[in-house]
This record gives C-alpha cells, sequence and structure tokens, in this order.
C-alpha cells in the first residue's frame, strides 16, 4: 500500500569556507504502508516510530554517491556505506520535523527537516555539493575541458580530505601530458597473504569464500608525529610562527583543522607531547600511527601452496576474488593420460576420456608412466584439488578434466593421434583444450590442420606450448587458431629453453630448475612409483597457466574466443621490448586484469598538482595494444600523472581497482611523455593510495 | 623402442666429437620382416667413466635417426611425431648402457622404395644434441 505524506524540508549550508552561496537540491521520496503490507516498513517498526533509509550522492540527485558520509537524525548517527547508502529504524515520530544533517570531507553539510507518519518508510536523497575554494585558496581546474565527473580538484591541495595548505590556483598551461598505460601483475612479495580462506563448501560454486582482515599487523606509533586539532583553520606558517621555540613544527594541514606535527628534534617522548597539548590552539593530541593496507588476495590452505610462484606470478590469487572455476567448464588434457587415482585430483571432476596412442586400448587414458606422469602434472596445474588441506592449489578450484591421451609415456605420439584425440575433445564437450607437446612446425599435416580448425570453427579455445629447443615456435602452437605459449622463469625472464618467433603470443611461468628444483613448476605427479609432487620445468607447463586462466574467463561468462584472445593480449604484462615481440609475444598472461576484463583503454587518466589541481580525466584513444591517453592544458611544473581502471564496476577507486599515480615533470610548453604501470590497488603503497584517493575524488 | 641393458651393440659406428665417458654409437642389422626387407637401427650410448654423467633432453624426445642419400633427407623416424614438452635430466650410472632401437622399412618418408647407397644417422637428442654416424647401407 502506498501512502502519500506531506513532507517539509529546510536546508542550511554549513560549509568550512562561508562565502559561497549554496544551492540546496534534495530529491525525496515516501513509501510507505501499515503493518506488513507491500511498498515498503520494515517488519518491527512500531506505530509511533518510522523508518528511514536514504543514500548521500555528490554534485547532483544522480551523482556518485558518498561513501563514508556522516548522516545525523535524532541524536543518531550513521556512516553511508561504499555504496552512499544509510539507514536508520524506529525514529520517533514526534510533534516536528525532524532535521536530518549529512556531511562529508571535502563537501558542504546539509540539513533537511524529515516527517513521516508512524509505520512508515522514508527515503532521502542527499546532494551534497563540493567545497567551493575561497579566494586564495587552491582551485579545480579542467585543462580538458569536456570531462567533469567529480574528479576534478578545488578539494584542497591533495593531502589528504579538503585539506592542505593554502596555495594559489595553478592557471593552465601549454604543456600535454601524454601517459601511457601499461598492467603489470603484482609480485608475490608485495601482496600480503592472508590466513587460509575457506573453501567453497560447495565444489560447483564458481565464487571463493572472501575473507580479509588486516595483514596481522597492530597500528604503531610513528615516533615524534601526532595528529593535532586546533580550534581554527589558520595557515602553516602562521601556526609556526605562533608556535616558534615550542621545539615542534606543523608539517602539513590534513582536513579542516587537523595537522599533521611533528617534534622538530624528533624527540618522541611524552613531555614534548605534554607541551604540545598545551600550546594556544591545540584541542587534541593523538600519536599518529602506522597502517598497513587491508590484503584480499587469496590463501586456499593447501600445504604446498607457498611453494607455488607461478600462480601469484601471474595474478591468479587476485584473480580467485572473483572466480574460482566452474565444474561446468570442461579443459581436454591432451597428454600422456593422467592418474585419476591422485589424491590431489577430484576424480569426480574427471570426465570420461579416451586413449589414441597405439600402445592402449581406446579406454584406458591412465598414465603408466613410473617416473614423471606429464598429463598429471598438466591436469594438476589446471585443477588440483584446492582447499582440501593436501597437496597443491589448481588454477581453478573447480574444472572438468578431460583426458585424452595421445602420448605415450615413453615414444611419444603420432600427429595422426593428436589429430584424432583434438577432434573427440570437440565432439565430447570441450571448452579449452591443453596441448603441452609439440612437433617440427616444418611438417604440415593437413589431417592435423583440419582438426584444428575444425575446433576453432565450435569455439573450443586451443592453448599449446612453443618448444623447448631455443627455435622455431612448433606446432601445434604455431598454427594461428592454437595461442602458443612460451615460458619464463619467476623473475619473469624469458626461460633458457623457450622458442621465440612471431606465433608467441603469451607467456606463462614454465620454471627453470638449473640450479634449484624450487625455482621450477610444482605440480601433482608420480615419482618413483609413488602419487606425490615435482617441480618440473618446459613450455608443458606454460600452457596449462594459461588453458587454466582461460577456464576462469570461461566461467565468468566470457567464452568467446575472440574476445578471450583479445582480453589476454591486451591485459599482459609487456616484456621485453615495448609491444608485442618475439620472445614474449604480448606478454605475461595476467589473470586477474583477464577475468575482470580490465583492458589499459578503459583507464582514467589525468594530472594532479600538488595543491590538489587536477587536468582530465581522459582515456586512452588509438592502438589498444599501445594505449596512450592525451592530459591537456597541463601547467608546468612537478605534477602526478595517475590513472586507474575501475576492475570490480562499482564506481570507486578501491580494492580490487588497478591504478598508478608518478611524478612528472612538465615543461612549460610541449609534450612530455610518461609511462604508468598499473598493479592492483591492495598492493600499492599507502601513500600512493592516498594521493589517488586525493587526486580522483573517489 | 628404448632397452636399458649392459650388453654391447655389436658393428657399433662411434659418434665423433663425444668426449668420453659416455660412449656413442650408431649400428644397423638387416632383417626380414613378413617377408619383406627392414633395418634394425640400434643407437647405443654408454657412460664408460668412473662417475656419473648428466645429461638434459629439452623435451620427451630422447632419441632419432635419420636417413640421408645424396646429401638429402629422404626419412627421419621423428617425422609425424609428437612429444611432451617437459625438460628431462637423465643421469647415467658409471657403465649404464641405453640402446634405442627402430626399425626402418626402406622407404622414404612417401613410402617409395629407397634404392642404392644411404647414410645412417643417430642423434641422441641431448642438448645439445650427440650425433652419431654415417653408418653406410647400401639398399639393392
Amino acid at each position: 500500500m502506498m501512502i502519500s505524506s506531506t513532507v517539509r524540508f529546510f536546508g542550511s549550508d554549513r560549509g568550512w569556507t562561508r562565502h559561497v552561496p549554496v544551492l540546496l537540491i534534495l530529491a525525496l521520496a515516501l513509501t510507505g504502508c501499515f503493518g506488513s503490507g507491500s511498498g515498503g516498513g520494515w517488519p518491527g517498526s512500531s506505530a509511533a516510530t518510522f523508518d528511514l533509509q536514504g543514500t548521500v550522492v555528490g554534485e547532483s540527485p544522480e551523482g556518485a554517491p558518498i561513501a563514508g558520509a556522516t548522516v545525523r537524525v535524532a541524536q543518531r548517527e550513521a556512516l553511508t556505506g561504499p555504496d552512499g547508502t544509510f539507514a536508520f529504524r524506529d525514529l520517533p515520530v514526534g510533534t516536528g520535523d525532524l532535521e536530518l544533517t549529512a556531511g562529508a570531507p571535502g563537501y558542504l553539510s546539509r540539513s533537511v527537516g524529515i516527517a513521516a507518519e508512524p509505520g512508515q518508510l522514508a527515503t532521502v536523497i542527499v546532494v551534497l555539493t563540493r567545497a567551493e575554494p575561497s579566494p586564495g585558496e587552491p582551485g579545480g581546474g579542467n585543462g580538458n575541458g569536456d570531462e567533469n565527473n567529480g574528479e576534478n580538484g578545488g578539494s584542497g591541495d591533495g593531502s589528504g580530505n579538503g585539506g592542505g595548505d593554502p596555495s594559489p590556483e595553478l592557471p593552465d598551461g601549454d604543456a600535454v601530458v601524454e601517459v601511457e598505460i601499461r598492467l603489470v601483475n603484482t609480485p608475490a612479495a608485495q601482496a600480503p597473504v592472508l590466513k587460509p580462506a575457506s573453501a567453497p563448501s560447495d565444489r560447483v560454486s564458481p565464487v571463493a569464500t572472501r575473507r580479509s582482515s588486516p595483514a596481522g599487523l597492530s597500528p604503531e606509533p610513528i615516533p615524534g608525529q601526532w595528529i593535532v586539532q586546533l580550534t581554527d583553520e589558520y595557515p602553516v606558517q602562521t601556526i609556526n610562527d605562533m608556535w616558534s621555540g615550542a621545539g615542534v613544527q606543523v608539517v602539513r594541514r590534513l582536513a579542516d583543522n587537523f595537522y599533521l606535527v611533528e617534534s622538530r628534534a624528533q624527540d618522541p617522548s611524552p613531555s614534548v607531547e605534554a607541551r604540545l597539548a598545551a600550546l594556544p590552539g591545540v584541542v587534541a593530541v593523538e600519536p599518529n600511527q602506522r597502517v598497513y593496507p587491508v590484503a584480499l588476495t587469496y590463501d586456499p590452505g593447501d600445504p604446498y601452496y607457498a611453494r607455488q610462484w607461478s600462480l601469484p606470478l601471474i595474478s591468479v590469487p587476485d584473480a580467485w576474488r572473483v572466480t574460482t572455476g566452474s565444474r561446468e567448464v570442461v579443459v581436454a588434457v591432451l597428454d600422456t593420460g593422467i592418474r585419476p587415482d591422485h589424491p590431489d585430483l577430484d576424480s569426480t571432476a574427471i570426465v570420461s576420456g579416451r586413449n589414441f596412442a597405439d600402445d592402449k586400448p581406446a579406454t584406458d587414458y591412465t598414465d603408466d608412466a613410473r617416473d614423471m606422469s606429464h598429463g598429471t602434472m598438466v591436469a594438476g596445474i589446471i585443477g588440483a584439488m584446492t582447499g582440501n588441506g593436501r597437496g597443491v592449489a589448481g588454477i581453478n578450484w573447480s574444472v572438468s578434466i578431460m583426458p585424452v591421451r595421445v602420448l605415450s609415456s615413453l615414444s611419444g605420439g603420432t600427429v595422426a593421434a593428436v589429430g584424432e584425440g583434438i577432434r573427440w575433445a570437440v565432439d565430447n564437450g570441450a571448452h579449452v583444450i591443453n596441448m603441452s607437446l609439440a612437433w617440427d612446425a616444418s611438417y604440415n599435416d593437413n589431417f592435423v590442420n583440419q582438426q584444428i580448425e575444425y575446433a576453432a570453427s565450435r569455439g573450443v579455445i586451443m592453448v599449446a606450448g612453443v618448444g623447448n629447443d631455443r627455435s622455431r615456435v612448433t606446432m601445434p602452437a604455431s598454427h594461428p587458431a592454437v595461442i602458443a605459449v612460451g615460458a619464463v622463469d619467476r623473475y619473469k625472464q624469458l626461460a633458457w629453453y623457450s622458442n621465440y618467433g612471431p606465433e608467441l603470443e603469451l607467456v606463462a611461468p614454465g620454471g627453470d630448475t638449473r640450479t634449484r628444483s624450487q625455482e621450477g613448476v610444482l605440480s601433482t605427479d608420480v615419482v618413483q612409483g609413488s602419487l606425490g609432487y615435482s617441480y618440473q620445468q618446459g613450455t608443458s607447463f606454460s600452457a596449462p597457466h594459461v588453458a587454466g586462466v582461460v577456464a576462469l574467463m570461461y566461467s565468468t561468462g566470457i567464452t568467446d574466443p575472440d574476445r578471450i584472445r583479445t582480453l589476454l593480449r591486451n591485459t599482459a604484462e609487456d616484456l621485453g621490448p615495448p609491444g608485442p615481440d618475439s620472445q614474449y609475444g604480448y606478454g605475461l598472461i595476467n589473470a586477474y586484469a583477464a577475468v575482470t576484463q580490465a583492458e589499459p583503454m578503459n583507464a582514467r587518466v589525468g594530472v594532479v598538482s600538488s595543491g590538489g589541481q587536477v587536468w582530465g580525466p581522459t582515456s586512452p584513444q588509438g592502438d589498444p595494444l599501445r594505449p596512450v591517453a592525451r592530459v591537456e592544458n597541463v601547467a608546468a611544473g612537478r605534477q602526478s600523472a595517475f590513472a586507474w581502471i575501475d576492475a570490480t564496476g562499482d564506481g570507486l577507486l578501491g580494492e580490487g581497482d588497478l591504478a598508478a599515480i608518478g611524478e612528472v615533470d612538465v615543461p612549460e610548453n610541449g609534450t612530455v611523455s610518461v609511462q604508468l604501470s598499473l598493479a592492483i590497488w591492495d598492493a600499492l603503497p599507502v601513500q600512493d593510495r592516498e594521493l589517488l584517493s586525493t587526486a580522483t575524488g573517489r | 623402442m628404448l632397452i636399458i641393458a649392459g650388453t654391447h651393440a655389436t658393428d657399433p659406428k662411434p659418434g665423433p666429437s663425444v668426449p668420453p665417458p659416455l660412449t656413442h654409437a650408431v649400428s644397423v642389422r638387416p632383417v626380414t620382416l613378413g617377408g619383406e626387407r627392414a633395418y634394425v637401427l640400434v643407437l647405443t650410448a654408454m657412460a664408460t667413466g668412473e662417475q656419473e654423467i648428466g645429461v638434459t633432453f629439452p623435451d620427451g624426445q630422447t632419441y632419432d635417426f635419420i636417413i640421408m642419400q645424396d646429401g638429402r633427407e629422404i626419412w627421419r623416424w621423428s617425422r609425424r611425431r609428437a612429444f611432451h614438452q617437459a625438460v628431462q635430466q637423465r643421469s647415467f650410472r658409471p657403465g649404464e648402457m641405453l640402446l634405442f632401437v627402430e626399425v626402418w622399412n626402406g622407404q622414404d618418408e612417401f613410402g617409395n622404395p629407397v634404392r642404392g647407397p644411404v647414410d645412417v644417422y643417430a642423434v641422441l637428442t641431448t642438448d645439445p644434441p650427440i650425433k652419431s654416424g654415417p653408418v653406410r647401407l647400401d639398399l639393392d
């Protein structure tokens, strides 16, 4: 039941600067019903109370939601969530209006009056406008003139939310900053890893259980630094003049009337803090503390996971926050067969296979190798049981493996058997085919070529290693319809054995055990007759990394082969000479960027001054393989170029997004080029995250 | 076919430029199989020193046989064969011998009977490869 109700409101601004007239915009809607009828009203609302929900947005009713805004009503307070929403239950229905006040750093606060009937659910959208700068304070600038989505400046010097020492606004300049966007995988050392996360209770579930927590470290005071609240806002120099001789100095204004203060002698003693608290204008003093980023990388808890350097090297753990695969995706492993009885392979996820090698019956696709079961290793990389407290983790926690035996473990196989295996896999439901095998590309076999083209016509994605003899790319990798994968070691260097050539498309971890076995790729294996694990090297093991990532992409609904291939290319970490090359192809696969479709062409790019003035944002144009954004009319001087990709799709910059910021010396005129390597937000230094948040206003 | 045994091959043709203690040789034996002529090709590799020898195979292939005629390759055992792409490390214990045996049917890669003299080579496909031969064979 819908009941309309009279709503009266008033508004007033309570900005931190006092000289700008304010236009109040408020959208208000009421829905309500009595009792538990449709149209609104939460269960439990009493007859003498009503419920209130709303959203705080910026600039317009259709503006971006403001997270972390403070909303006060009826002596109660709430903070808006990441989506800008808030809610109050059981607000008292009185004789007069209830005053609701909303405010956020960098915005003018607003007050509105709410009048509602008992039992109603009131919905309100509160629109905040940015705090306009007073004369002499830093203002916003939009060098490109055609973008205005809240990322412009005017909010201070970029050192905090709305804070910063007043500095003159920079006039637009004549320089152009060209920003080339690259993506990088986050090295394992820079990505804090959590304690083990829970494996999905339903192994068919495509989404991992998400757990986040601080990276196990408590905040610690920074010696000789304090956050000081003063009675009002003052220029930094004025304060330092006032406090001369006190042994402390203001480093910078943080926000509003809060300042970062440090001891001139770096003296952390309590007496300094006590003396600081007694200085004129001081309201409160608290130690500044070091904090650490919250990690959102998954550790599935398999005991050998820490030895699997190859997975974080290509951002697989980050990809797990999006998907851990699906049993609906079938990956055919054309190989020596597998050991389905390996305890770290889920026998229930192994679909019926076939043997085409001439040494065993057609129904026997098991691998009889006593040492190194090649097919078992490949299958384990793609989809070993994960989160089972045993062995290694697979790239896919859930996937279906189709073993297609085309090689004998002792003497290889025939090209004809490979062709038969491809055909059989396609006709029996495979979505992805991994071929960690090769033959000389000078031998052009029509039968196999036709089977490859048959598979491609059915939308099956094929992946193959390029070969190990430091020579030309072998078949089947060299076929245009097959993704050719070379190998790198754990330091992202081309593996000593990896073949190369124009057909090479991507690289992935293949390992290098020449100095230490642990530098190889770890997977499920047969060792001296026993089921176990071993480290190995070769393009045999780089290909299944790509096949595994393709399966992850498939599980998110990215199924078009051309789209998959384009994404893999565009999101790869460029290695070697800039752009595609014969040794690294388009680069090192980036699983997270691939599954989130975080292509560099989608980046938002700008330049920000130390005073918080922003030019841009704009987006890259031109060649997707060399995405370059032009930020125009930038003022000369030391500025910072920034870029970010909304990988999470929530419109906000934060966890899970890709970003980077870096200094650039902008000339008086002309063009300066800078390259930004975007990494996942969670692994960025805290300082960079602060600067990015200020620059983007998100 | 791979055989690991302690016996020695007869009429071996040692490979040049293979430093001891790994000796390497190819031999050929004409045979008749099902009434048709054929040739048993044998590659022998043996560790003759007193210490273990380590070799690296870049992939699943460990040997090859090549038939040349008039300077042109007319047959190769590994043609039309595929191998896995895992690097393999292999050790030879002192005195250990590996025999690799394959049968050639006397035809070129297109199935045409071969006549006249041919040269037979064998390759241990290590990194770098170790080649032995040739053994001259007259096919009449």
